[in-house]
């Protein structure tokens, strides 16, 4: 199992990393180009919105992966623990139901717009979208893990 | 539409993700109606195709950058000399620290944790509690948000179309205003409570220089970057990119509180925060389609319409809901759900976009930091150990400033705009 967590980690930290690190290095390096050099850097652009999204997407498995997504526990910690570890049960589910059918949308957006192209890349726009069915995937595989988790967890006491 | 709008209330009580409960009742709504479901990859796709939206992560480097490698210890050390000697010393510093940090963060939730991470430790050390303490990291960063770079100001720009240099240059009269507020604060609680200066007199002249010349490199960032964006050398993202950059080679090479090793660490953290918020930008452009197609703006203007074409008792009505709301919702959703809503009642009553905007982040602002729901409020309790019962005891005082200032702000629009329509 630690290997594989490893694997999403790689996907779920170390990848959002080294891609924001491509996204400052992109848009710095088109500001100097521009300012000091009077060229032009024409893929700065799209590389950077590519790279951008593999952030976010990427991202989302690492925080969810470390529990660090947003959310409102307020109301659920407030419970007896028996009930709260019910509820945090049904909370990985909903959040698989919800990210399987995110990914259903990814595939129809994938098969449905194969014309839009990033200008100067010339690569097509629906590997965003691929990018965010890929990362629903793993969220998905995450939830099952915490579930897992939580059901050993519970059988522990 | 009711039976989304239960959902996402039953989602929000439950505990699951902010992202997550928009997106359910969002594919609720799609799957209710005869809508193609590949809207919902391509709106979440599309929404990130904004350059603007860049910023966010730039900003977010550029605070985790300045925690460590030494900016931010350099400026504490620069406010403990300016206001060190008054009533309540350590927490007056706290405050004037945020303005300082607010110039080149743009986070609340990061200037709080930095706050919540150095100051309150040594607060609680010298007699402080520790409800007061994390009421002075939590209140003090919402200075942040409206003292330009902000990331709050920039997502607003960014949904209303509204230019983010005016923004900038209208949120920095008001963050004094706030900073002004909340000394006053602690002062007038310091003295009733008996929290005594650091020090017993002012540091002397030189003693003074000599730290703002250490924190000079820190300083001079907000300067240069003002100048970089008035000169045109660079957009407010692009600002944001070289913010970064500074903060970068300051803290590695000239202060040298960054090791390499630590480089990796704080990127994968800046992109785990980058991606938690980004993410709930991307599922709540969903919404946003869904309460256009519902004619969600046009009935809340008629509703507020109704109650009164006075802009000013509009906006306050504005202000009361949003502050309710804010205690219940996080501060980011409820930007991005109600923005475009109430930018069609705005424009109807002739309010200045900048001035409703920096109206709007300090609102939320106090929304993230009022229970029982608040992201600064979370972010502060967690690193202090602070119960929420406590800290929303110590947090009224500060939170009556804060509306004070929301109000006067409200009341006198000029506050916001005199600098922006000077400069632009």
């Amino acid at each position: 199992m630690a290997w594989f967590k490893r694997i999403l980690e790689l996907l779920g930290s170390d990848l959002p990393a080294v891609l924001l690190a491509i996204v400052l290095l992109v848009v710095s390096a088109n500001v100097f180009i521009r300012t000091a050099l009077r060229e032009s850097f024409h893929a700065a652009h799209d590389i950077a919105m590519l790279a951008f999204a593999g952030v976010v997407w990427f991202g989302i498995i690492g925080a969810s992966l470390n529990k660090q997504l947003l959310g409102v526990r307020y109301f659920v910690n407030k419970l007896p623990p028996r009930p709260r570890h019910w509820l945090q049960a049904l909370t990985h589910v909903i959040i698989i139901v919800i990210s399987f059918d995110v990914i259903r949308a990814a595939i129809a957006q994938v098969e449905t717009s194969r014309f839009t192209k990033f200008l100067t890349l010339g690569w097509p726009k629906w590997i965003v979208a691929a990018a965010l069915g890929v990362a629903m995937g793993m969220i998905i595989v995450v939830q099952i893990l915490q579930l897992f988790e939580l059901w050993r967890t519970r059988g522990g006491r | 539409m009711t039976i989304v709008v239960i959902a996402f209330l039953l989602l929000l009580v439950l505990g699951i993700p902010i992202a997550f409960v928009i997106l359910g009742p969002s594919l609720l709504y799609l799957a209710l109606n005869p809508l193609m479901s590949s809207i919902v990859a391509q709106r979440m796709a599309s929404s990130l195709e904004s350059f603007p939206l860049l910023a966010v992560p730039f900003f977010v480097v550029a605070g985790a950058f300045m925690g460590v490698g030494g900016i931010a210890k350099r400026l504490y050390d620069l406010a403990d000399a300016l206001v060190g000697h008054w009533y309540g010393g350590l927490a007056q510093v706290g405050v004037l620290n945020s303005l300082f940090i607010g110039a080149m963060s743009g986070s609340a939730n990061a200037d709080a944790a930095i706050d919540a991470r150095t100051i309150v430790p040594i607060m609680r050390l010298q007699g402080y509690s520790n409800g007061f303490a994390s009421v002075i990291a939590a209140a003090s960063g919402s200075i942040s948000p409206i003292m330009p770079p902000s990331i709050g100001l920039i997502i607003y720009g960014l949904l209303t179309g509204t230019s983010i240099g005016r923004l900038f240059i209208g949120g920095i009269i008001p963050a004094f205003i706030m900073t002004a507020a909340l000394l006053l604060m602690v002062r007038l609680i310091s003295w009733r409570r008996g929290y005594l200066p650091s020090r017993p007199a002012r540091l002397p002249l030189r003693e003074t220089a000599a730290r703002a010349r250490d924190a000079l490199w820190a300083l001079v960032m907000p300067v240069l970057l003002i100048v970089g964006l008035r000169g045109g050398w660079f957009t407010p993202t692009e600002l944001g990119a070289i913010a970064a950059i500074y903060a970068f080679i300051v803290g590695l090479f000239i202060y040298r509180g960054v090791l390499w090793d630590e480089v990796i660490g704080i990127m994968r953290e800046s992109a785990c925060t980058t991606a938690n918020v980004l993410f709930i930008v991307a599922t709540a452009s969903l919404l946003s389609m869904i309460l256009a197609l519902e004619q969600a703006p046009q009935q809340m203007m008629s509703a507020l319409l109704s109650v009164s074409d006075n802009k000013y008792v509009v906006l306050i009505i504005i202000n009361l809901f949003l502050l309710i709301l804010g205690t219940v919702l996080e501060s980011l959703a409820v930007m991005i759900i109600l923005v475009p809503i109430l930018l069609n009642v705005i424009q109807n009553l002739g309010v200045d976009p900048v001035h409703f905007g920096v109206v709007l982040v300090l609102n939320t602002t106090i929304g993230a930091i009022t229970p029982p729901v608040g992201t600064v409020l979370y972010t502060t309790c967690s690193i202090t150990g602070c119960s929420i019962e406590e800290f929303a005891v110590e947090f009224i005082p500060f939170f009556l400033a804060l509306v004070c200032v929301l109000f006067l702000l409200t009341l006198v629009p000029p506050l916001v705009t005199f600098l922006p329509n000077l400069l632009f």
